[in-house]
């Protein structure tokens, strides 16, 4: 989530927040001389509000899971996600007296340091990653679709190096869900098995979905070098062919782009979200302990 | 996603042979009376394109929907031809007892008596057979000599209706390259021809709104006047600026109806089987005979941008049309704000003007020469001037150009024949008035836009014309897929959003239709279920059958197909019914009848919103970069 200037009434609602909470610490450190704990009235407060905005926050997942109810935009939701969720640290810290407590104690606080960190990664990202994909991926697809599309790819440009130049030697594979078609092989013209070879050896291979792209073909100015030189030693009836090579082939980079990026963009909910479950376990059972004992 | 625009696409790309039925010889071949005069070698080269197929009684020749190649010919017994498909529209409404809290869009199959809708007025279905099926009853009988899957054998476009043999039936399966061989050859040709006439033809004009009033009798007898014409793919059919002299009927295939503009060509329309053309010009045949008395002096104020006010100016004007009107102009005088103003006095009939402004002195080669667009014809008062050739639908020549897409087979009702049948008839001319007016209109909405606003190609594709858009701010957009998620969720399971599409500056641009320029989408529907109502909207009619081929047409993903359950009888047990699962086409349409878009509502990176084009196209105009989008005015 982009942060912008509509994030301004979150952000001031939890400075404020953050200044009162402050305040009435600094009054009750001030009055009673020892800071407050989870066994004071007003620690109890703080852990009460700590555990409240936990479960509000861990509720977004749940949110997600129902997206055409309509309780409350999922903006709102994300915002109240990130903004309160950073309450957390006055809450907690003066909830526990600015103490690490008992081995459990240590646990959840590192476990809350690291989602904390995800978060603040996955915020970081946020603000650059999707306008760099939008910038570098021009031809990007569904995430999910980028194997097939690279598949497809690659077998219509088998399909039309093979008019071209006859049989490859090589399985032609079909893409899931498509229909084998039916190849009219061209009458072979000069240059064709020079052309084959070229196909072959240097573009068919960083053609697979399952290969990445070869360091060759890593930016659009490398791609385009590499088929200027091949113009230099191909005959120029096979010169519009390279010209559509070179466009596929920058076509899967930029689809190769995308996948990494989009790896990176949703990369850290794999750290996030499965140690806030456990953060909140380990919340519920120190909370179980704590009225226990 | 690029493709390649060289390969044809996968299922077009037809097999050599046929597999199932059985392969006559040369000898069989030449006994069959469709192919003597067929020259023996071009026979000889394709006897696996064509074989001899046996059905039992009750057996599917083919179901509506499939992708085929093929086309038969009824050599011995009948065949049923019938859409199955319950004929329903979708409608998508909230059905939340809760007010909005759980808005869960229900979508309703409904019939047009539930829910009527303005222009539905079929009575008849093209298929792709030489008969139409009434929208009462869809099942019509075919008999021997009937050829039926000629659209879906040279063109291969999803089959029009299941045919299923009446009775015990032989009949000559067939591939292209024979029908087209069959098609050259003129025995065969008349006996289709012939075979239309004395069958289809009432039936087919009595299908167009135009001819509803027209007496049978008066049909018959018009029935050996008409002229049946085809046309191969790419032929046109007549241009812009032509003489009427015609009224059409498409028999088979599609015909692109196109408009110049400056810098291009407009589609204003592809007419699939069933519709008509060539009114426009004819009316105004019509309408110029009448008038042809007439002569009226006309005053047209004119303002044309001239260089400076001292420039010395010659104008001289013609009328293009040659009808014999009387052109004269007065000494133009330029105004303060440098333009020029004069008067163009017309006796007689007018069709196009042409206006030649030159400096004094200067050779006619320097001219600025301009067409004047009347808007008003039938009071003899033109307002405004224009620089762009456009008729007024009242001139007797062709309004826009008609190409055949692929091929096309038409039915030529001549200028004669028409004027005979709008004075017998008068509603003939109301109807054809009505027609014209109403596709004029739209045609005139069409063109004002590039003209209008001439912008980039964003705007080429029509998306200024949307009523609402739904944008994906790209730049906060983190693809989380939450929006179509919940689009699903919203629609049965069923996401009507792609996240893929047109994309513009860091925008991707996603709507319910862009009622683009070229509505590819119209192209191939085997039954003619989709079209622009004159508001430009596209509506799926509800006998679609679900062939998925506007779906797949549609280079904007705003067509979807949408599931659902219906009975049909068991092939295999005959008057057993059971389950099956069809399909319906439907268009995305913002959720309308929620207050804010599922897809907007669900999105937690506020990327994605529903805008009024006008407010976005102005706030890209005026406002510097780097403003939020969520400070544009949204539609709720
Ligand atoms: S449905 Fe698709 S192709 Fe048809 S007009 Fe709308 S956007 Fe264009
Ligand atoms: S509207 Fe679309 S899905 Fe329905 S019959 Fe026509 S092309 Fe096929
Ligand atoms: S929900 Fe929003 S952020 Fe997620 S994919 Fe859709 S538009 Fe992008």
């Amino acid at each position: 989530m982009i942060i912008d200037r509509t994030h301004a009434r979150w952000c001031y609602f939890v400075l404020i927040f953050t200044g009162l909470l402050a305040l009435s610490y600094l009054i009750y450190v001030h009055t009673s001389m020892v800071p407050p704990t989870g066994g004071t009235i007003l620690g109890l407060i703080y852990g009460i509000l700590a555990f409240l905005i936990m479960a509000f926050v861990s509720l977004l997942g749940a949110r997600k899971k129902v997206p055409a109810w309509r309780i409350g935009r999922a903006t709102t939701w994300l915002k109240g996600h990130l903004w309160l969720s950073l309450l957390l640290i006055p809450l907690l810290l003066f909830h526990s007296g600015f103490k690490s407590g008992g081995p459990l104690t240590v646990v959840i606080w590192m476990i809350f340091a690291i989602v904390m960190a995800s978060g603040l990664l996955g915020i970081i990202l946020q603000q650059m990653l999707p306008r760099l994909m939008t910038e570098q991926v021009r031809m990007e697809t569904i995430y999910d679709q980028i194997d097939h599309v690279l598949q497809q790819v690659r077998y219509e440009t088998d399909i039309q190096i093979t008019q071209l130049v006859g049989p490859l030697g090589v399985e032609l594979i079909v893409p899931e869900g498509a229909t084998a078609a039916k190849i009219k092989e061209g009458i072979p013209q000069p240059g064709s098995e020079q052309l084959k070879k070229f196909y072959l050896d240097r573009v068919r291979p960083s053609l697979d979905p399952a290969v990445p792209v070869d360091a060759t073909f890593n930016s659009a100015t490398k791609i385009n070098t590499f088929f200027e030189e091949a113009r230099l030693v191909l005959p120029p009836n096979f010169h519009a062919t390279l010209d559509t090579l070179r466009d596929v082939m920058e076509e899967c980079r930029q689809l190769e782009r995308q996948k990494t990026l989009h790896h990176w963009l949703h990369g850290w909910l794999f750290c996030h979200v499965p140690l806030s479950v456990l953060l909140m376990v380990l919340t519920l059972i120190h909370i179980v302990t704590a009225l226990w004992y | 996603m690029k493709l390649f625009a060289i390969l044809p696409p996968l299922e077009a790309v037809a097999e050599n042979k046929l597999e199932q039925g059985t392969p006559l010889s040369l000898e069989e071949l030449l006994k069959i009376s469709i192919f003597q005069g067929v020259p023996k070698p071009l026979l000889e080269k394709n006897l696996g394109a064509v074989v001899l197929r046996r059905f039992r009684k009750g057996e599917v020749i083919c179901r509506e929907g499939e992708q085929g190649s093929t086309a038969f010919y009824i050599l011995t017994g009948t065949a049923q031809v019938m859409i199955k498909t319950p004929f329903a529209h979708l409608k998508t409404k909230s059905t939340s007892r809760w007010g909005h809290l759980f808005s869960k869009m229900t979508s309703l199959f409904v019939n047009k008596r539930d829910d009527p809708r303005a222009q539905d007025t079929i009575a008849y279905i093209p298929i792709d057979a030489p008969v139409d099926l009434s929208y009462q009853d869809p099942v019509a009988t075919l008999k021997i000599g009937d050829l039926f899957g000629e659209m879906t054998c040279l063109s291969f476009y999803p089959r029009s209706a299941t045919v299923v043999a009446g009775e015990s039936c032989e009949m000559l399966e067939m591939l292209q390259n024979v029908l087209q061989i069959c098609q050259r050859n003129p025995t065969f040709k008349k006996q289709l021809d012939d075979n239309y006439r004395e069958r289809a033809l009432v039936t087919h004009m009595k299908s167009v709104p135009l001819f509803k009033t027209v007496s049978d009798d008066y049909l018959k007898q018009l029935k050996a006047k008409v002229t049946l014409v085809s046309y191969e793919p790419g032929t046109v059919i007549c241009s812009e600026g032509d003489t009427a002299d015609a009224l059409y009927l498409v028999r088979i295939g599609f015909v692109k109806v196109t408009k110049a503009f400056p810098g291009g060509e407009m589609v204003l329309s592809y007419l699939p089987r069933g519709s008509f053309f060539g009114e426009m010009g004819l009316l105004g045949y019509v309408q110029d005979e009448r008038r042809r008395s007439l002569r009226v002096p006309v005053h047209i104020p004119a303002k044309l941008t001239l260089k400076d006010q001292t420039d010395p100016i010659d104008v001289t004007v013609a009328d293009l049309s040659n009808h014999g009107a009387l052109l004269k102009t007065d000494h133009p005088i330029a105004t303060n704000q440098g333009l020029l103003q004069f008067t163009i006095s017309i006796e007689g009939t007018i069709t196009r003007v042409q206006v030649q402004i030159r400096r004094t002195m200067e050779s006619e080669d320097s001219a600025t020469t301009i067409g004047v667009e009347f808007e008003n014809m039938n009071e003899l008062q033109a307002t405004q001037i224009r620089q762009i050739y456009q008729k007024s639908s009242t001139t007797g020549v062709r309004s826009a150009s008609c190409t055949a897409l692929d091929h096309v087979e038409l039915v030529r009702v001549g200028f004669e024949e028409m004027r005979t049948m709008m004075k017998l008839f008068p509603s003939v001319q109301e109807q054809m008035k009505k027609a014209a007016e109403n596709r004029e209109s739209a045609n005139r909405y069409l063109m004002s836009v590039p003209r209008d606003v001439p912008l980039d190609d964003f705007l080429d594709h029509g998306l200024i014309q949307a009523q609402n858009l739904l944008i994906l701010d790209l730049s906060k957009c983190t693809r989380c897929d939450a929006c179509t998620e919940a689009c699903a969720a919203t629609h049965d399971g069923v996401t009507r959003l792609v996240r893929e599409g047109l994309r513009y500056d860091n925008y991707l641009v996603a709507t319910s239709c862009r009622q683009c320029m070229d509505p590819l989408c119209m192209v191939g529907c085997p039954v003619g279920s989709i079209r622009r109502k004159d508001s430009l909207e596209i509506i799926i009619e509800d006998w679609c059958i679900g062939c998925g081929l506007c779906a797949r047409n549609c280079p904007y993903g705003n067509i979807n197909m949408h599931p659902f359950e219906a009975l049909e009888e068991d092939h295999k047990n005959p008057g057993v019914m059971k389950p099956v699962v069809k399909k319906k086409a439907t268009t995305c349409d913002l959720c309308t009848d929620l207050p804010e878009p599922s897809c907007v509502y669900a999105c937690p990176h506020d990327a994605a919103h529903r805008v009024d084009p006008k407010s976005f196209f102005g706030f890209q105009g005026s406002t510097p970069e780097g403003v939020s989008v969520s400070n544009l005015e949204t539609t709720k």
